[in-house]
């Protein structure tokens, strides 16, 4: 997965007072195994949109990390 | 005895805890003895406990959020004496299921004043009577079958009238505010919920769905605009239910309704409402009593601006509202407020808040910062913010830079 992709979720993290993300795979889901609420979810966006110019969440909410990884892949691309 | 006195008034979404009719009766017997006058209430089943009370006893109740902090309840003009402040009220003993839910249906004599973004400064308080609050309120053997969800903040005007209809035909509230997707799905199952009201934000937690719910028989989406491909979405989800939209603010209470993206003025209120040079007008006869409503002459400009799709009969969309307030998934922040807690952090020279368009949350509270010599860390900053705001009030993204963006006329822009 992309190594800012990865930043931009311990900069989440690190604003909810959390460590770096460990063992964090492309099945790993945001809202079960990341605790990541409505308002994180959001930050996250915005920041992902900042980086990357795409935002991840247009067509629908996404549940995994390995999801948004190939919509940044995508966007990279074109 | 009463068989609605067993059935349970409220449900915790999130541990099945649950509180019967007649405790309810209870707790409003004992806390009538020692009414407060202003309430922070500590939970949700707090707030409606304190709520029904109010309504039982005719009283008037200025109810602050769960979760405002002690800064900003000193910002409004109140004290920690205003919130211990208790008065005895005699009207408890006559107090039965019968009589309480009429008094939800709107036959109670009680005040409540909320709190609503002020489009300058702070929010201010809204006096609202119960009659106006339940203006909506449908009372039938059919409504009171439903079982309904509580997703929105119970002392802001859509979480009162989902509980007054609740309330007013004896019905299940069950609570899933601030649950995760997996538990409000869950809950929803669980406790057979047939009737949810909530933001449009909440319901995009519940997608992609990965399955259908059947038992729900009506959706209201309100407090955002939703847009064509949500609903469409919410169709899949829900395929027994009615998809409604509402529009409601804490002066006036519910105005319009549609199914789908274009309102209508609701029943009754035709010559109470009406479209002035493109922004929804409201008649102050339906609003509530507050600084600026009743000075602003006969009819109050919402601010929300709209577009005419037919004049006969008068169907429109809403295509911005409320100028400078940010919606937040729901919840209205007033950028000037959030500016003056980031301003006050000594090393902080001027800040600018804004909304940036967001797929999560509708909009996500972003601002620019210029500091007074080396910048703070943004994680130092947001705590700092987190410490005087309520959660939705911090900004999510903190930028440093040199200049504030501004517009040709000198307002500070807000993008």
């Amino acid at each position: 997965m992309h190594s800012d992709f990865l930043r931009l979720i311990d900069e989440v993290r690190a604003n909810k007072k959390q460590p770096p993300a460990t063992g964090v795979t492309r099945s790993t889901r945001l809202r079960e195994d990341l605790g990541f609420a409505s308002l994180d979810l959001a930050e996250l966006t915005v920041r992902i949109e900042e980086r990357f110019g795409v935002d991840v969440f247009a067509n629908g909410l996404v549940h995994t990390l390995g999801e948004i990884d190939d919509k940044i892949a995508q966007a990279s691309k074109k | 005895m009463n068989p609605g006195l067993k059935k349970s008034w409220w449900i915790d979404g999130r541990s099945g805890a649950s509180e019967t009719y007649a405790e309810l009766l209870a707790q409003i017997g004992a806390r009538a003895a020692a009414h407060r006058h202003c309430c922070q209430p500590g939970s949700t089943r707090d707030a409606l406990t304190a709520i029904a009370t109010t309504l039982a006893c005719d009283a008037e109740q200025t109810l602050f959020d769960t979760d405002f902090g002690v800064s900003e309840i000193e910002a409004l003009g109140f004290s920690d004496t205003d919130l211990q402040r208790t008065i005895a009220r005699t009207t408890s003993s006559s107090v039965t299921l019968e009589s309480l839910k009429q008094k939800a249906a709107g036959a109670s004599r009680a005040r409540l004043g909320l709190f609503t973004s002020g489009s300058t400064g702070l929010p201010k308080r809204v006096w609202q009577t119960v009659a106006n609050l339940a203006r909506a309120v449908k009372v039938s053997p059919h409504h009171a079958e439903a079982v309904w969800a509580l997703a929105y903040n119970p002392t802001h005007v859509a979480g009162l009238q989902v509980f007054l209809q609740a309330l007013a035909n004896g019905c299940t509230l069950v609570d899933v505010r601030d649950l995760d997707r997996a538990a409000i799905f869950a809950a929803l199952e669980r406790h057979g919920v047939t009737h949810l009201s909530a933001t449009p934000s909440f319901y995009r937690l519940l997608l992609p769905a990965d399955r259908v719910l059947t038992g729900v028989r009506s959706v209201t989406l309100g407090g955002e605009s939703a847009d064509a491909a949500l609903i469409e979405k919410l169709r899949a989800l829900f395929p027994a239910a009615r998809i409604h939209n509402v529009y409601a603010s804490t002066e006036a209470g519910t105005l319009l309704t549609a199914e789908g993206e274009v309102f209508a003025i609701a029943r009754g209120l035709e010559e109470r409402v009406t479209i002035r040079d493109g922004t929804l007008c409201v008649h102050r006869s339906l609003l509530g009593d507050f600084d600026g409503g009743a000075a602003s002459g006969e009819w109050y400009d919402t601010g929300d601006a709209v577009a005419i799709v037919s004049e006969a009969p008068l169907r429109f969309r809403i295509v911005a509202r409320e100028r400078d307030w940010i919606n937040v998934g729901g919840s209205k922040v007033n950028p000037h407020e959030v500016e003056a807690v980031l301003a006050a952090h000594p090393a902080v020279v001027q800040a600018r808040v804004f909304g940036r368009k967001n797929s999560v949350l509708g909009q996500v509270l972003c601002a620019e910062v210029v500091a007074r010599g080396v910048a703070p860390a943004e994680a130092e900053l947001r705590e700092f913010a987190e410490a005087q705001l309520q959660p939705f009030k911090v900004p999510r993204l903190i930028r440093f830079v040199d200049n504030i963006s501004s517009t040709r006329t000198g307002k500070v822009a807000r993008a």
